[in-house]
Protein backbone atom coordinates (compact mmCIF):
# COMPACT_ATOMS: atom_id res chain seq x y z
CA UNK A 1 0.00 0.00 0.00
CA UNK A 2 2.57 2.50 -0.88
CA UNK A 3 1.07 6.19 -1.86
CA UNK A 4 2.80 7.34 -4.89
CA UNK A 5 3.46 11.29 -3.94
CA UNK A 6 4.19 12.91 -7.16
CA UNK A 7 5.35 16.35 -6.29
CA UNK A 8 2.48 18.10 -8.53
CA UNK A 9 -0.31 15.69 -7.89
CA UNK A 10 -2.43 17.55 -6.00
CA UNK A 11 -2.41 20.06 -8.90
CA UNK A 12 -4.36 17.45 -11.29
CA UNK A 13 -7.23 17.09 -7.87
CA UNK A 14 -8.17 20.19 -7.82
CA UNK A 15 -11.57 21.20 -9.35
CA UNK A 16 -12.24 24.14 -11.15
CA UNK A 17 -14.30 25.69 -7.97
CA UNK A 18 -10.99 24.81 -6.25
CA UNK A 19 -8.94 26.90 -8.72
CA UNK A 20 -11.08 30.00 -8.24
CA UNK A 21 -11.29 29.76 -4.73
CA UNK A 22 -7.35 30.12 -4.59
CA UNK A 23 -7.05 32.61 -6.92
CA UNK A 24 -9.29 34.76 -4.95
CA UNK A 25 -7.75 34.30 -1.83
CA UNK A 26 -4.23 35.19 -3.82
CA UNK A 27 -5.71 38.71 -4.84
CA UNK A 28 -7.53 39.02 -1.52
CA UNK A 29 -3.46 38.50 0.37
CA UNK A 30 -1.79 40.96 -2.46
CA UNK A 31 -4.58 43.76 -1.86
CA UNK A 32 -4.34 43.37 2.33
CA UNK A 33 -0.62 43.17 1.96
CA UNK A 34 -0.93 46.86 0.25
CA UNK A 35 -2.99 48.25 2.32
CA UNK A 36 -1.20 47.32 5.44
CA UNK A 37 2.39 48.88 4.47
CA UNK A 38 4.18 51.49 4.27
CA UNK A 39 3.55 52.97 7.98
CA UNK A 40 5.50 55.14 9.39
CA UNK A 41 7.93 55.12 12.32
CA UNK A 42 5.67 55.60 15.45
CA UNK A 43 6.80 58.20 18.40
CA UNK A 44 4.61 56.44 21.40
CA UNK A 45 3.98 53.62 22.71
CA UNK A 46 0.60 52.40 24.13
CA UNK A 47 1.10 49.65 27.12
CA UNK A 48 -1.73 47.85 28.63
CA UNK A 49 -1.73 45.49 31.55
CA UNK A 50 -4.91 44.12 32.37
CA UNK A 51 -7.55 47.11 32.71
CA UNK A 52 -4.59 49.41 32.50
CA UNK A 53 -3.11 51.62 30.07
CA UNK A 54 -0.29 54.46 29.50
CA UNK A 55 1.19 55.54 27.18
CA UNK A 56 5.45 56.43 26.99
CA UNK A 57 7.37 58.27 24.44
CA UNK A 58 9.52 56.14 22.18
CA UNK A 59 12.18 58.78 22.28
CA UNK A 60 13.18 57.78 26.01
CA UNK A 61 14.99 54.64 26.60
CA UNK A 62 13.62 53.26 29.98
CA UNK A 63 13.26 49.72 31.44
CA UNK A 64 10.32 48.45 34.15
CA UNK A 65 8.07 46.15 35.08
CA UNK A 66 4.26 45.49 35.04
CA UNK A 67 2.20 42.91 36.40
CA UNK A 68 -0.11 40.83 35.00
CA UNK A 69 -2.08 37.53 36.24
CA UNK A 70 0.53 35.30 35.94
CA UNK A 71 3.27 37.17 37.29
CA UNK A 72 5.71 40.61 36.12
CA UNK A 73 6.63 41.60 32.11
CA UNK A 74 9.81 43.37 31.84
CA UNK A 75 9.03 46.30 29.26
CA UNK A 76 12.09 48.23 27.14
CA UNK A 77 12.48 51.06 25.49
CA UNK A 78 15.45 51.49 23.36
CA UNK A 79 16.82 52.72 20.13
CA UNK A 80 15.04 49.94 18.05
CA UNK A 81 11.06 50.81 19.78
CA UNK A 82 10.23 48.98 22.11
CA UNK A 83 9.70 45.54 23.66
CA UNK A 84 8.47 42.69 26.38
CA UNK A 85 12.48 41.57 27.13
CA UNK A 86 11.19 39.23 29.74
CA UNK A 87 7.64 37.65 30.36
CA UNK A 88 5.98 34.74 32.44
CA UNK A 89 4.45 33.14 29.85
CA UNK A 90 5.04 29.64 28.56
CA UNK A 91 5.54 29.75 24.83
CA UNK A 92 7.42 33.48 25.41
CA UNK A 93 6.00 34.48 21.66
CA UNK A 94 5.55 38.02 22.79
CA UNK A 95 9.75 38.36 23.75
CA UNK A 96 10.50 36.73 20.42
CA UNK A 97 8.04 39.23 18.66
CA UNK A 98 11.28 41.64 19.52
CA UNK A 99 11.44 45.15 19.01
CA UNK A 100 8.33 46.96 17.30
CA UNK A 101 8.84 50.63 16.43
CA UNK A 102 6.58 51.23 13.47
CA UNK A 103 2.68 52.67 13.97
CA UNK A 104 0.50 50.08 14.43
CA UNK A 105 3.10 47.58 15.51
CA UNK A 106 2.03 45.35 18.50
CA UNK A 107 3.67 42.75 21.34
CA UNK A 108 0.69 40.86 22.76
CA UNK A 109 1.36 38.47 25.54
CA UNK A 110 -2.38 36.73 26.02
CA UNK A 111 -0.98 34.67 29.08
CA UNK A 112 -0.20 37.93 31.43
CA UNK A 113 -2.14 39.85 29.81
CA UNK A 114 0.12 42.81 28.36
CA UNK A 115 -0.44 44.98 24.90
CA UNK A 116 2.29 47.02 23.56
CA UNK A 117 0.84 48.83 20.32
CA UNK A 118 2.99 52.14 18.65
CA UNK A 119 1.36 54.99 18.19
CA UNK A 120 1.84 57.77 16.29
CA UNK A 121 1.29 61.43 16.62
CA UNK A 122 2.49 63.90 19.05
CA UNK A 123 4.78 62.97 21.85
CA UNK A 124 4.48 64.54 25.54
CA UNK A 125 7.38 66.91 24.90
CA UNK A 126 6.43 70.05 23.08
CA UNK A 127 10.12 71.33 21.66
CA UNK A 128 13.34 70.00 21.99
CA UNK A 129 16.04 72.81 23.06
CA UNK A 130 19.51 72.35 21.82
CA UNK B 1 -22.44 1.49 4.10
CA UNK B 2 -21.32 0.76 7.56
CA UNK B 3 -23.81 0.56 9.58
CA UNK B 4 -24.09 2.35 13.20
CA UNK B 5 -21.79 0.77 15.42
CA UNK B 6 -19.21 1.08 12.95
CA UNK B 7 -19.82 4.48 12.11
CA UNK B 8 -19.86 5.08 16.24
CA UNK B 9 -16.35 3.49 16.52
CA UNK B 10 -14.81 4.99 13.81
CA UNK B 11 -15.85 8.22 14.51
CA UNK B 12 -14.23 7.34 17.94
CA UNK B 13 -11.02 6.36 16.49
CA UNK B 14 -11.06 9.53 14.77
CA UNK B 15 -11.66 11.63 17.55
CA UNK B 16 -8.84 9.81 19.39
CA UNK B 17 -6.14 10.53 16.32
CA UNK B 18 -6.91 14.03 16.08
CA UNK B 19 -6.54 14.13 20.06
CA UNK B 20 -2.81 12.68 19.10
CA UNK B 21 -2.74 15.14 16.44
CA UNK B 22 -3.70 18.02 17.92
CA UNK B 23 -1.54 17.16 21.62
CA UNK B 24 1.54 16.57 19.59
CA UNK B 25 1.55 19.54 17.37
CA UNK B 26 1.40 21.75 20.32
CA UNK B 27 4.27 20.17 21.87
CA UNK B 28 6.70 20.83 18.60
CA UNK B 29 8.64 23.81 18.46
CA UNK B 30 7.34 26.23 15.84
CA UNK B 31 8.62 29.98 15.04
CA UNK B 32 5.51 31.32 15.25
CA UNK B 33 2.64 31.01 17.77
CA UNK B 34 0.02 31.64 14.40
CA UNK B 35 2.29 28.55 12.59
CA UNK B 36 0.72 25.66 13.03
CA UNK B 37 -0.87 23.00 10.65
CA UNK B 38 -3.44 21.99 12.35
CA UNK B 39 -2.68 17.77 11.79
CA UNK B 40 -6.15 17.70 14.22
CA UNK B 41 -7.80 18.63 11.55
CA UNK B 42 -7.25 15.79 9.13
CA UNK B 43 -9.52 13.54 11.09
CA UNK B 44 -11.95 16.13 11.64
CA UNK B 45 -12.10 16.34 7.62
CA UNK B 46 -12.48 13.06 7.35
CA UNK B 47 -15.17 12.73 9.33
CA UNK B 48 -16.80 15.28 7.46
CA UNK B 49 -16.39 13.57 3.65
CA UNK B 50 -16.79 10.20 5.33
CA UNK B 51 -19.78 10.43 8.16
CA UNK B 52 -21.23 13.91 7.47
CA UNK B 53 -21.15 17.34 9.35
CA UNK B 54 -22.04 16.12 12.88
CA UNK B 55 -19.27 12.78 13.23
CA UNK B 56 -17.16 15.87 12.58
CA UNK B 57 -18.42 18.42 15.07
CA UNK B 58 -18.43 15.70 17.38
CA UNK B 59 -14.21 14.53 16.81
CA UNK B 60 -14.16 18.43 16.33
CA UNK B 61 -15.36 18.92 19.77
CA UNK B 62 -13.37 16.11 21.34
CA UNK B 63 -10.31 17.07 19.95
CA UNK B 64 -10.24 20.81 21.85
CA UNK B 65 -12.17 19.72 24.61
CA UNK B 66 -9.58 16.62 25.37
CA UNK B 67 -7.10 18.34 23.76
CA UNK B 68 -7.73 21.60 25.27
CA UNK B 69 -7.16 19.19 28.88
CA UNK B 70 -3.98 17.17 27.78
CA UNK B 71 -1.89 20.13 27.13
CA UNK B 72 -3.25 22.31 30.15
CA UNK B 73 -4.87 25.55 28.01
CA UNK B 74 -8.39 24.72 28.47
CA UNK B 75 -10.40 27.16 30.16
CA UNK B 76 -7.43 29.94 29.07
CA UNK B 77 -8.05 32.80 26.30
CA UNK B 78 -5.85 31.03 23.65
CA UNK B 79 -8.19 27.93 24.35
CA UNK B 80 -11.55 29.83 23.73
CA UNK B 81 -9.72 31.64 20.33
CA UNK B 82 -9.33 28.14 19.35
CA UNK B 83 -12.38 26.68 19.94
CA UNK B 84 -14.43 29.42 18.48
CA UNK B 85 -12.20 29.10 15.87
CA UNK B 86 -12.45 25.48 15.59
CA UNK B 87 -16.56 25.97 15.59
CA UNK B 88 -16.63 28.67 12.87
CA UNK B 89 -14.08 26.29 10.78
CA UNK B 90 -16.32 23.74 11.31
CA UNK B 91 -19.66 25.65 10.37
CA UNK B 92 -17.78 26.87 7.12
CA UNK B 93 -16.75 23.32 6.09
CA UNK B 94 -20.53 21.46 7.00
CA UNK B 95 -22.05 24.28 4.55
CA UNK B 96 -19.44 23.51 1.70
CA UNK B 97 -19.80 19.96 2.25
CA UNK B 98 -23.19 19.99 2.41
CA UNK B 99 -24.15 22.66 -0.58
CA UNK B 100 -21.25 22.62 -2.72
CA UNK B 101 -19.87 19.79 -2.17
CA UNK B 102 -20.04 18.83 -6.54
CA UNK B 103 -17.93 22.44 -6.81
CA UNK B 104 -14.84 21.94 -4.40
CA UNK B 105 -12.90 18.85 -3.77
CA UNK B 106 -11.20 17.90 -0.26
CA UNK B 107 -8.18 20.50 -1.13
CA UNK B 108 -10.73 23.13 -1.37
CA UNK B 109 -12.72 22.39 1.64
CA UNK B 110 -9.50 22.00 3.65
CA UNK B 111 -8.90 25.90 1.90
CA UNK B 112 -12.45 26.98 3.44
CA UNK B 113 -11.66 25.71 6.91
CA UNK B 114 -8.01 26.95 7.18
CA UNK B 115 -8.78 30.39 5.62
CA UNK B 116 -12.13 30.42 7.88
CA UNK B 117 -10.01 29.17 11.51
CA UNK B 118 -7.33 31.78 10.50
CA UNK B 119 -9.94 35.26 10.09
CA UNK B 120 -11.95 33.95 12.98
CA UNK B 121 -8.72 33.68 15.26
CA UNK B 122 -7.94 37.15 14.27
CA UNK B 123 -11.46 38.35 15.12
CA UNK B 124 -11.55 36.47 18.25
CA UNK B 125 -8.00 38.03 19.08
CA UNK B 126 -9.24 41.34 18.34
CA UNK B 127 -12.17 41.06 20.49
CA UNK B 128 -10.26 39.74 23.31
CA UNK B 129 -7.54 42.32 22.79
CA UNK B 130 -9.74 45.02 21.57
CA UNK B 131 -6.52 46.27 19.14
CA UNK B 132 -7.01 47.30 15.78
CA UNK B 133 -3.12 46.30 14.96
CA UNK B 134 -4.74 42.45 14.95
CA UNK B 135 -6.19 43.17 11.36
CA UNK B 136 -2.79 43.84 10.10
CA UNK B 137 -1.99 40.69 10.61
CA UNK B 138 -4.64 39.64 7.65
CA UNK B 139 -2.37 39.24 4.81
CA UNK B 140 -0.68 36.49 7.22
CA UNK B 141 -3.66 34.49 7.79
CA UNK B 142 -5.23 34.56 4.46
CA UNK B 143 -1.40 33.04 3.33
CA UNK B 144 -1.10 30.55 6.58
CA UNK B 145 -4.55 29.15 5.65
CA UNK B 146 -4.01 28.84 1.82
CA UNK B 147 -0.91 26.66 2.68
CA UNK B 148 -2.20 24.74 5.49
CA UNK B 149 -5.72 24.31 3.62
CA UNK B 150 -3.35 22.54 0.93
CA UNK B 151 -2.16 20.71 3.06
CA UNK B 152 -4.39 19.29 5.54
CA UNK B 153 -6.91 18.84 2.55
CA UNK B 154 -4.57 16.92 1.17
CA UNK B 155 -3.51 14.78 3.91
CA UNK B 156 -7.40 13.98 4.88
CA UNK B 157 -7.87 13.17 0.78
CA UNK B 158 -4.95 10.46 1.27
CA UNK B 159 -6.87 9.64 4.53
CA UNK B 160 -9.78 9.22 3.31
CA UNK B 161 -8.78 7.04 0.11
CA UNK B 162 -6.41 4.75 2.29
CA UNK B 163 -9.28 4.10 4.68
CA UNK B 164 -11.82 3.38 2.31
CA UNK B 165 -10.43 -0.27 1.63
CA UNK B 166 -9.61 -0.44 5.60
CA UNK B 167 -11.53 -3.62 6.64
CA UNK B 168 -10.88 -2.83 10.55
CA UNK B 169 -13.88 -3.15 12.98
CA UNK B 170 -15.68 -4.03 10.14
Amino acid sequence: MAIAINRWEWLSLLTSGDRVLIVILMVAIGATLRMGMGSDPGTRIAVRSGAESRVYDLGQPAVWQVYGPIGESEIAIGPAGARIQASPCLHQHCVHRGWVHRQGDSVVCIPNEVVLVVLGGQTGIDAVVR
Amino acid sequence: MPNRTQRIARTGLLAAAAVVLFVFEGLAPRPLPWMKLGLGNVPVMVALISYGPMAALVVSALKLALGGLLSGSFGNPAFFIGAGAGLCSWTVMALVWSTARRLFSVIGLGIWGAVTHQLAQLALAYVYIGQWSVLGLIPVALLGGLISGILIGLLAHWVYQRSNGLTILE
